[in-house]
């Protein structure tokens, strides 16, 4: 076979399958993004400039729908950070039954986002869910609310549910970290006699940047493309309270028709997370200097 | 090699251990008793063990809601979209790991930043592509969409592996006589069966579970995937919770019994090869 021909067409069938079915669609949703068009193949695309987006700027709902992914960004930040760092710590240790927990707290990671859903939409039922019967159990009933029903807790549920489902997945992140600190670092530090709290402040948090610059943009990201676990529990409701730019896609595209609203809202989508990437890696180079 | 670290964590840290894997266990082990449940025996007595085992639920589940026939078609989908993803991902790794040239960096970059890409930008213009095609209702469809979108992952864990197969391979080989292509196939291919298997099954965990490619290209029940037959299921059925479960126990089953069995593989290609051990 021809040597200098045969790496070409090794190459070509993945690649020409992902360029059409990847790469073409998203370039082609950007560029859509500034006509009107309703889906019906007859109909013109109107080209109506940046009116799209002053749409997206304009109506609160599609305001609360990136808020909302705001809020997961902070949730991420505030609580899945910790979260998953105190889990690598646990399983990083050498106590008993570490290798268990790990093997349990990633189990939700592999698990059909629509059947955790589901499950979950069952123990937050506000009359005789689990969660709410056990609530009532220990006469906390003033804290029993409607959690998907109540437009104040709604996001809050499913970002929830969100973390509980990839704690175990981010603990894998730094758990790598921690295990890639070698091991003179911590013979060193024995011998310089920093002790328990300032030890892990100045020389394990440190260390674990790469870690961190990792769960940050994946975290980020995935906020922004959050669906699944939106869509299957709550539907973005109550009221579009739960609503994620995602989901906000996909109702306003193959509900209401509204197509090149669509493509604007993906291309938000696709710009902001392109941006936040850029950010945070500014951030962390500007911090290493 | 790993040291441990911290022989003990402390009570705090112990205590939060546990709860966290009490929190983690709980949806599931409710999910299980409730299969075994009827409607009554869920809502009254939500941590009880069932009596009777209700095997009915699970009776119901596979017959009426098709449950079966899901399970069946996403094992399907799943099987043949990894098999032609990893064959084709192998031929170009192999390139891109081994050949340094101008345009291979360009496909790597483009292909890399199929990380960055969010699958719902594209799903406007892919509908349409995807009508164009006639590829409504058509399971070659769904794995061609497969696998392009599972192809960066696959790609970069396998050009990775690839750039670690030593060359003097590569030079026997070609003394021989041998083509790229046939070298590829019979000798660098069984060569990456480890990373081969861990690309496999993390792509085969995600074709399984998918929900928006199944949902947006398929109208007909009888070739429903998993997550649109629980979908429809709980939608439908908002009476009787017991088969809800059970279809759920029976829907996560396969996927629970390969994270068992590979488990550091799953961890490792899950998140991208950072994991060791």
């Amino acid at each position: 076979m021809n040597s200098k021909l045969a790496p070409v067409l090794m190459v070509l069938p993945i690649f020409a399958l992902y360029l059409v079915f990847v790469f073409y669609p998203i370039a082609h949703a950007v560029v859509s993004s500034f006509f009107s068009w309703n889906g019906i193949p007859t109909s013109p695309q109107v080209f109506v400039g940046l009116r799209n987006y002053a749409t997206i700027l304009e109506d609160p709902r599609y305001l609360r729908a990136f808020a909302n992914s705001g809020r997961f960004i902070a949730g991420s930040l505030l609580v899945l950070l910790p979260l998953s760092f105190v889990l690598a710590l646990i399983t990083v240790s050498g106590i008993r039954g570490a290798r268990v927990m790990k093997a349990a707290y990633f189990l939700p990671v592999v698990l059909s986002l629509t059947a955790i859903s589901l499950m979950w939409r069952f123990i937050l039922f506000p009359n005789g869910g689990p969660l709410n019967t056990f609530l009532d159990g220990v006469q906390l009933h003033h804290l029993a609310h409607n959690w998907l029903g109540d437009v104040r807790f709604s996001i809050w549920a499913v970002i929830f549910v969100n973390m509980w489902t990839y704690a175990g997945f981010n603990m894998l992140i730094f758990s790598a970290g921690l295990v890639s600190i070698p091991a003179e670092v911590w013979d060193s530090v024995e011998i310089d006699g920093a002790r328990g709290a300032a030890r892990f402040w100045y020389i394990t948090l440190p260390l674990m940047r790469e870690s961190f610059r990792a769960f940050i943009i994946l975290a980020v990201s995935g906020s922004l493309k959050v669906f699944d676990i939106v869509f299957v529990m709550t539907g973005g409701g109550p009221n579009g309270s739960s609503d994620t730019p995602a989901t906000l896609l996909f109702f306003q595209a193959f509900q209401f028709n509204r197509f090149g609203l669509g493509n604007a809202i993906g291309t938000c989508i696709l710009v902001f997370g392109l941006l936040l990437t850029l950010v945070v890696n500014g951030v962390a180079k500007k911090l290493e200097e | 090699m790993k040291a441990t670290r911290f022989r003990t964590i402390g009570v705090g840290l112990t205590v939060f251990a546990v709860l966290w894997l009490l929190v983690t266990l709980y949806p599931l082990f409710f999910t299980l008793l409730s299969s075994f449940k009827n409607n009554t025996e869920i809502f009254a007595s939500p941590m009880a063990l069932p009596a009777p085992l209700r095997v009915e639920n699970y009776v119901r589940a596979l017959q009426n809601v098709r449950i079966a026939r899901n399970i069946v078609n996403s094992l399907f989908l799943a099987a043949v979209s990894v098999v032609t993803l990893l064959f084709l991902v192998s031929l170009c790794a192999f390139v891109l790991a081994r050949i340094q040239r101008r345009w291979t960096s360009i496909v790597a970059l483009i292909i890399l930043s199929g990380f960055l890409l969010p699958v719902h930008s594209a799903l406007i213009p892919l509908t349409r592509l995807v009508a164009s095609l006639r590829g409504f209702n058509s399971y070659l469809m769904l794995i061609v969409l497969f696998v392009a979108y599972n192809a960066p992952l696959a790609i970069f864990l396998v050009t990775g592996y690839m750039k670690g197969i030593p060359k003097e391979l590569d030079a026997a080989a070609f003394i021989d006589g041998c083509g790229y292509f046939r070298y590829v196939v019979h000798v660098v291919i069984p060569v990456s069966k480890p990373i081969l298997a861990t690309a496999g099954i993390v792509a085969f965990l995600f074709i399984y579970n998918d929900l928006i490619f199944s949902m947006l290209f398929l109208s007909r029940p009888n070739l429903y995937t998993v997550s649109m037959g629980l979908n429809a299921f709980f939608a439908e059925r908002s009476v009787a919770y017991g088969p809800v479960f059970a279809s759920i126990v029976l829907t996560s089953a396969p996927i629970i019994a390969i994270y068992l069995l590979f488990q550091e593989q799953v961890q490792r290609g899950v998140t991208g090869g950072a994991v060791k051990g």
